[in-house]
């Protein structure tokens, strides 16, 4: 480097410290005290506990309010009580239980939608209502426990109710003539107006 | 409470010590001191509320600086046209003449010299590309060595080398052109 390299290099430093060398007002810290001061009461350094506890916190309230939702009643249905039973799509399993042994299966089925009509408000759905006649429900509950107790025999009615593809009667033949076509006889002179 | 008091007093001791190398920061960005306090301001604020990451003194003062600097140049580029017009030498005259008309001592309107040489420095300051001005900035600010600044900047000193002698070469370069600066 020559000296008078040297020189321009000290010069341009001393000028770049000259050009930098300013100092902030006197109230400049002061004032970024104050700002800090006024910041919303927040304590940074512990933000990261904070929100792990808000998180566990918002958990389990989430968690209560879901195990109340499915089990408790709910406010919007809680006030209307119907005359006639609502039976779920799985009850429609009915008619085809032919045995005893599904029976259980349907009773409790219907136990669960038609039951006392404090319940009936408790029960949440979302499906689309299905109303059932209450006499209706009565005759089947009657049904349902003489069944179960042995008081009815459905096997006679069953038998008679139900018919066999043999117990059909036979089809007859059914005789078709055979079709002739005459051919059409001639109609005096053709091209001939009447 | 203990713990909370200090923290406190640690982020102020924090706050003494830098305050001036954040304005310092800021101004050699955008060379108006109420943008640049504000600026700072706005550093140490965000400083604060990450506080519990940067309670040792070096990580703070190398976030600090890099950060002030991003934010300065932020301000700079929304503000481009109003530091433009301060900082050009015609600005710089219109405000000496300003002073003269205001009654200012003739020591004062002598000093002009000085400040067109100062007001040059920053043009070719500012003709830098910003990876060479960043270095040379922190270089001149509170005599950091090259060490310093690299620790800043979390660069190798290397490269903080290598940049501050092109940066000085630049400069030089540009300020030829121009007598008033030699």
């Amino acid at each position: 480097m020559q000296p008078d390299d040297a020189l321009n290099e000290a010069a341009l430093d001393r000028e770049l410290r000259r050009a930098l060398s300013v100092e902030p007002s006197p109230e400049f810290v002061a004032r970024v005290r104050m700002r800090i001061a006024s910041e919303p009461a927040r304590m940074p350094w512990r933000a990261p506990w904070l929100f792990a506890a808000i998180a566990v916190a918002a958990a389990i309230i989430a968690a209560i309010v879901v195990q109340r939702g499915s089990g408790g009643p709910s406010l919007g249905e809680a006030t209307p009580l119907l005359a006639a039973r609502a039976v779920t799509p799985s009850a429609g399993a009915l008619p085809a239980v032919g045995s005893h042994k599904a029976l259980p299966d349907v009773v409790s089925a219907f136990r669960r939608t038609v039951s006392g009509p404090a319940e009936a408000g408790h029960y949440v759905r979302r499906d689309p209502e299905i109303l059932f006649d209450p006499r209706e429900s009565a005759a089947l509950r009657a049904l349902i426990s003489g069944v179960r107790s042995g008081r009815l025999d459905l096997t006679p009615v069953l038998r008679a109710s139900t018919t066999t593809a043999m117990d059909l009667p036979l089809t007859q033949d059914i005789d078709i003539p055979v079709i002739t076509i005459e051919p059409l006889a001639p109609f005096g002179a053709e091209g001939v107006r009447q | 409470m203990g713990l909370t008091e200090d923290i406190e007093r640690e982020f102020d001791a924090r706050l003494r010590e830098s305050s001036t190398l954040a304005f310092r920061v800021a101004y050699g960005v955008l060379r108006h001191r109420q943008d640049a306090e504000d600026v700072a301001q706005d550093a140490f604020l965000k400083a604060y509320r990450s506080f519990n990451q940067l309670r040792d003194r070096g990580r703070f003062r190398a976030w600090l600086v890099r950060m002030t600097w991003r934010m300065a140049i932020d301000r700079q580029r929304g503000d481009r046209r109003r530091s433009a017009r301060d900082r050009s030498p015609e600005g710089l005259r219109h405000i000496a003449q300003a002073h003269v008309a205001q009654g200012f001592s003739p020591a004062t309107v002598d000093d002009l010299a000085a400040r067109e040489r100062a007001a040059q420095l920053w043009l070719a300051i500012d003709a830098l590309p910003e990876k060479l001005r960043v270095v040379i900035v922190l270089a001149s600010i509170e005599e950091h060595d090259v060490g310093e600044v690299a620790r800043l900047l979390d660069l190798p000193e290397g490269t903080v080398k290598s940049r501050l002698f092109l940066a000085r070469q630049r400069l030089k370069e540009q300020l030829q052109c121009n007598p008033t600066t030699r």
